[in-house]
């Protein structure tokens, strides 16, 4: 589990915000998952906003690259891709799945 | 006769759809795939969406989308020797996939799909030879494959059609068989 900052990008190349607080963790647990007939190795994380909800709100299909911290196979920086509806909870936080493909 | 070359090129065979496609498979004039960022169009070696594979890591922004890919399936790829003397044939089935974003209006991405159909079925029926750069490839032919269907990616849905673009190559044996 990491605390970190996140950029927001929708689509991929537009950023929309910068700097929200995260905490991000695994939650694959079993080894990297395929998609896209095996061509798209990925791990599964949940991430939580950690200081209350974003501007504008996280949703579906936003790309999210760590500002902090690069991708250990990569030498990038880390980029997650929520792939299910972001959960809120009103005025709080929002939750999100992300996928993070398995190198570049 | 011609010389035959000493071994097939499956990549330079690949690189020849590519190249008809994003030069020939047109929407009003203009390339309908989206236009790749600077440092992919680098990498890649192309200005627009039209890969050869399937991005592993695959971009909304690249949409609409075209992949060239090789699938995992012993029936569309065969090789066999023809004579003593050394000369190979090969066949193999590339699929190209176009993929369009359906999640805002699917009823648009829907006119879109056909739209991006009915250009690219004149690029593949017309070139008998893959536009004849490519020295192993001595036929190319089209056909339906999955035709329109969906794929989900990342957890969402997008609309596609899918055709199959059949390549055979032909090659000599550098030095003929031996024992």
């Amino acid at each position: 589990m990491i605390f970190t900052t996140v950029r927001v990008e929708r689509p991929e190349g537009t950023a929309v915000l910068t700097g929200v607080p995260v905490q991000i963790e695994s939650a694959s647990g079993d080894g990297e998952r395929l998609d896209f007939a095996d061509a798209r190795p990925y791990d599964l994380f949940w991430l939580y906003t950690t200081q209350g909800i974003p501007l504008i709100p996280l949703r579906r299909r936003d790309v999210l690259f760590d500002e902090i911290n690069s991708d250990p196979e990569t030498s990038q920086p880390a980029k997650y891709r929520i792939v299910a509806e972001v959960e809120t909870f009103e005025g709080d936080h929002q939750e999100a799945l992300c996928e993070r493909v398995v190198g570049g | 006769m011609p010389t035959l070359p000493s071994q097939p090129d499956t990549f330079g065979a690949l690189q020849a759809m590519q190249s008809l496609i994003l030069n020939e498979c047109l929407v009003a004039g203009v390339s309908p795939f989206a236009a790749l960022s600077a440092s992919d169009a680098s990498r890649y070696g192309v200005a627009r969406s039209v890969f050869i594979g399937r991005p592993k890591d695959f971009s909304d922004a690249y949409l609409p989308q075209c992949c060239i890919w090789l699938p995992f399936d012993t029936h569309a790829d065969t090789v066999e020797l023809a004579g003593y003397a050394g000369r190979a044939r090969s066949t193999f089935d590339a699929r190209v996939l176009l993929l369009v974003d359906q999640r805002t209006d699917w009823y648009a991405a829907e006119q879109q799909i056909l739209t991006l159909r009915d250009a690219l079925w004149p690029v593949l029926l017309r070139h008998a030879q893959l536009g004849g750069a490519v020295e192993s490839v001595t036929a190319s032919e089209a056909f339906v494959g999955r035709g329109l269907c969906y794929e989900q990616v990342a957890g969402v849905h997008y609309r596609c059609f899918e055709a199959i673009w059949r390549v055979r190559q032909q090659w000599q044996v550098s030095g003929g068989l031996v024992v």
